[in-house]
């Protein structure tokens, strides 16, 4: 069978995903922020700085948000960016990684992570799908493309980031790509208190995000820890912030 | 060093890691990492990394693949002594 450059199915991908999000995004901003009346007191702020990252970055970036609810993506994607800024700069709108595990069952899942702007990824313990993933995420990061990704790999049951979870996929793919920035991202309801299926909407989120570059004078896998450990402790700096307050 | 000894050193590494105190009250060289001892997988690379710091030698990307129990871990330092 004929094998298609991946360059132009994520393309084509991010086209139709683009048609989707035109038609679906006004209902779902609707919905959180008017018909639920969610806040985000810093949004304009966050919003002002994603915009100017979108107008100054050109190359690729990874977004490594902490993880408490099934749909962190979602609110992330929607507190980041306006509906009317990502029709404009849809780049901005992070591809994500979502684990085939989770929606293999349901082809209905299939297609709306199709069009949500999703990469599904074999995460069992292996060299192949390891590989797979690799190069999955090689080729979008090639592409330029923005990214989120999980750096706990799981949603966190304690509430709190955890950084025995820690994925050192990350630093590999930090490795490969020398330079490459990641927006460390720290956001939860203030009256979350451990992970769950999706956040209590109609409250107010506390939102802070840092850019950051990760370095390392290693590689390998030594190199691929030290990477991904530096992010996962932006993370718990980021959330010692949050509890102070 | 003998087999015992690196055993034992290998036992060290895996405990902090080790989810099941059951297991690890009966590890031998089969014990799986992952299913036995319910080590989280990313925790193998730690583990990989701590057995080269421990034995000062370089575990490459494909032996790393295929250690799948202690008596694989323990066999392959072995070899390097």
């Amino acid at each position: 069978m004929k094998e298609f450059n991946p360059r132009i199915l994520y393309l084509l991908q991010s086209c139709l995903s683009y048609l989707s999000f035109s038609i679906v995004a006004p209902f779902i901003y609707i919905y959180v922020f008017v018909y639920k009346r969610s806040t985000v007191s810093n949004i304009r702020e966050i919003r002002a700085q994603y915009k100017k990252l979108i107008k100054t970055h050109k190359g690729p970036l990874l977004v490594c948000p902490n993880h408490l609810t099934y749909v962190d993506s979602l609110i992330l994607a929607i507190v980041l960016g306006s509906y009317g800024h990502y029709l404009r700069y849809y780049r901005s709108l992070c591809w994500n990684l979502p684990s085939l595990k989770n929606i293999r069952q349901n082809w209905w899942y299939r297609v709306l992570c199709y069009l949500a702007k999703c990469q599904t990824l074999d995460r069992q313990s292996s060299s192949e799908n390891m590989k797979n993933t690799l190069e999955k995420v090689t080729e979008l990061l090639r592409a330029n493309s923005w990214l989120t990704i999980f750096i706990e790999g799981t949603r966190s049951r304690s509430g709190r980031v955890n950084p025995e979870n820690c994925m050192y996929g990350v630093g590999q793919f930090l490795l490969q790509f020398p330079n490459l920035k990641v927006l460390a991202v720290y956001s939860r309801a203030y009256s979350q208190k451990t992970s769950s299926k999706f956040p209590p909407l109609g409250e107010e989120f506390y939102f802070q995000m840092e850019l950051m570059t990760p370095q390392t004078p290693y590689y390998g896998m030594r190199g691929a820890r030290e990477l991904s450990m530096q992010i996962m402790n932006k993370l718990v700096e980021m959330e010692n912030e949050f509890f102070k307050n | 060093m003998d087999r015992n000894e690196v055993f034992q050193k290998v036992v060290e590494i895996v405990t902090p890691f080790c989810k099941s105190p059951e297991a690890l009250k009966n590890i031998k060289d089969d014990t799986r990492f992952l299913e036995d001892l319910q080590i989280n997988s990313a925790r193998l690379v730690d583990i990989i990394l701590d057995v080269e710091d421990k034995f000062n030698l370089e575990v490459d990307d494909a032996t790393a693949d295929k250690m799948r129990t202690v008596g694989d871990a323990v066999n392959f330092v072995m070899s390097k002594s």
